[in-house]
Formats: structure tokens, C-alpha cells, sequence
């Protein structure tokens, strides 16, 4: 699915590297992550509080994203598993 | 006359010159003899060579994405390349000339220019047309190591329990005997 994806996590990356040029698209981008984690996970978690800190969540979002952008030739599944496993 | 592929992903364009091996009875447009190649990426200096060179300058990038994943300190060296991070979003690339007398080439490449060169590579890699001696070393190594970490944590996870409920058994039991006392039940008897 992230080869569908594919131009959308590149936009939202390349939007991350010159953040004075180009900075809507990742923060919207992180408005919504950060909506979706609300809505979807236990707020009172510590790990999901991390996760919605802007100033923590950078890491794990760029990382996540670099990982599916990373994983969208054909064998980008099992390529996927493999970093999952290591992660 | 010469055969040339190409592989293209936003920014970055991989282009592989050469000739099919006859000998192996491959057909007219493979690739099999590489003579050439060229990653081109977008508003970067061309970077070109020989087939030895190709497959470490793949192998430095698979393994510094690797690296960049796993939260490893991103870096790597080689006599060819030289690949660091700079930050979470800037990545150092030296290419070092195997020509004497050559300076090195010096470049900056995002996250995004990152990904788009080894998704070629990727094209490459899985491409019919093309064919050149892999080494997956890498992939191969975390592999066999992840495979073995797991047997073992299924094995502690499978013995665990049952071992711990048998040592608590024999604890709590042993614990009964200063509340039993022979004499005063054949006192009572009596």
C-alpha cells in the first residue's frame, strides 16, 4: 500500500528537511497524527504521551515514514516484517 | 551497439549500460556485462562508474538505512563512500575517486532524495533485465540473528511458567511443615 503512498510520505518528508519554505504540509500532517492517536490509543499512556508531544514526536514519526518509503518495491513486505522484527 | 536501462523514481534516475552474456543464452535487450552506470538525482553532481563500484555504493546504503531504522548511530565507511547523518533529516554522502589525484565528492541529501535512491537500487535489484552478482549480507545477518533470538525467547517462554509454579509449589509446602506437629495428633489419639 505505501508505493500508493508513496508521493504523499515523500511531500511530507521533503516538507520536514526545509521546514522555513515549506512547512504546512508536515504540520498538518502532524495535526492529524496527533488527532488519530487522541481518538485511537489510551491518552493516558506515557508512551502516548510522548507520542503527542510535538516537540518529542519528530523522531518517531520521521522514522516511520522513512521506513514505509523505504518498503514500496515488490518485495517491500517482507522487507517490512524485517524492520518491524528489528525495530 | 549497447544496451541501456533505466530506472526512475521522483528526483533520482538510475541509467545501466552494458551487454548480455550470448554465452548464457540471454536474450538481446538484457543486461548482463554492466559497463556503466549513472544515479542522477535532481540539482546533485552526476555520479557515475564501473561495476565494482556498484554494488558497495548499494551495499553503503541499504546498510546506512538499516542503521538509520534501527536507531543505530547512522554511519558508514568504506573505501568508496563515506555515508553520516548530520541530523534526523540531512544525510552526508563522500564519494571518494578511486582515481588518484581526484577530490572527493561532497554531498547533502535529504530524506526523501534517500529513499527515492534506494528505491531505484530496489528496481534494480528486482528487475529480469538486469542481472549482477548479489551479496545480501545485511538482510542475511539480521535475519538468521532475529530467527535465533526468537527460538530462545520461545524456549524461556515455554519452560518459564511451568518452572516457576514447581518451585513455588515445593516453597509453599515445605512452608505447611511448622504448622503440622506428629506428637500432638497421637496425643489426641490416645
Amino acid at each position: 500500500m505505501s508505493r500508493y503512498l508513496y508521493p504523499f510520505i515523500r511531500e511530507i518528508l521533503k516538507s520536514r528537511e526545509d521546514l522555513e519554505e515549506n512547512s504546512d504540509i508536515w504540520k498538518d500532517f502532524n495535526m492529524r497524527f496527533i488527532e488519530l492517536i487522541r481518538e485511537r490509543f489510551n491518552v493516558e499512556s506515557m508512551r502516548v504521551k510522548k507520542l503527542l508531544n510535538q516537540s518529542e514526536n519528530d523522531e518517531i514519526i520521521i522514522k516511520s515514514l522513512l521506513t514505509l518509503s523505504l518498503c514500496i518495491s515488490n518485495q517491500g513486505c517482507q522487507k517490512l516484517k524485517k524492520f518491524l522484527l528489528d525495530f | 551497439m549497447q544496451n541501456k536501462l533505466s530506472f526512475h523514481q521522483s528526483s533520482v534516475s538510475l541509467e545501466i549500460i552494458g551487454l548480455p552474456d550470448y554465452s548464457n543464452d540471454e536474450y538481446k535487450d538484457q543486461i548482463s556485462i554492466i559497463s556503466q552506470w549513472k544515479l542522477n538525482i535532481i540539482d546533485k553532481p552526476l555520479i557515475e562508474g564501473k561495476i565494482e563500484h556498484l554494488e558497495p555504493i548499494m551495499n553503503a546504503f541499504y546498510i546506512y538505512s538499516n542503521l538509520l531504522i534501527k536507531n543505530k548511530v547512522p554511519s558508514y565507511e568504506s573505501k568508496l563512500i563515506d555515508i553520516k547523518a548530520e541530523n534526523l533529516h540531512l544525510h552526508n554522502i563522500v564519494l571518494k575517486s578511486s582515481k588518484p589525484n581526484v577530490k572527493p565528492l561532497i554531498l547533502k541529501i535529504g530524506n526523501s532524495l534517500l529513499s527515492d535512491t534506494i528505491n531505484c537500487f530496489d528496481q534494480l535489484n528486482e528487475s529480469s533485465k538486469v542481472r549482477i552478482k548479489k551479496t545480501d549480507v545485511t538482510y542475511n545477518y539480521s535475519k538468521r540473528l532475529r530467527f535465533g533470538l526468537n527460538k530462545k525467547v520461545k524456549f524461556f517462554n515455554f519452560i518459564l511458567p511451568p518452572f516457576i509454579a514447581i518451585c513455588s509449589l515445593i516453597l509453599f509446602s515445605s512452608s505447611l511443615i511448622y504448622f503440622y506437629s506428629p506428637f500432638e495428633n497421637i496425643e489426641k489419639k490416645k
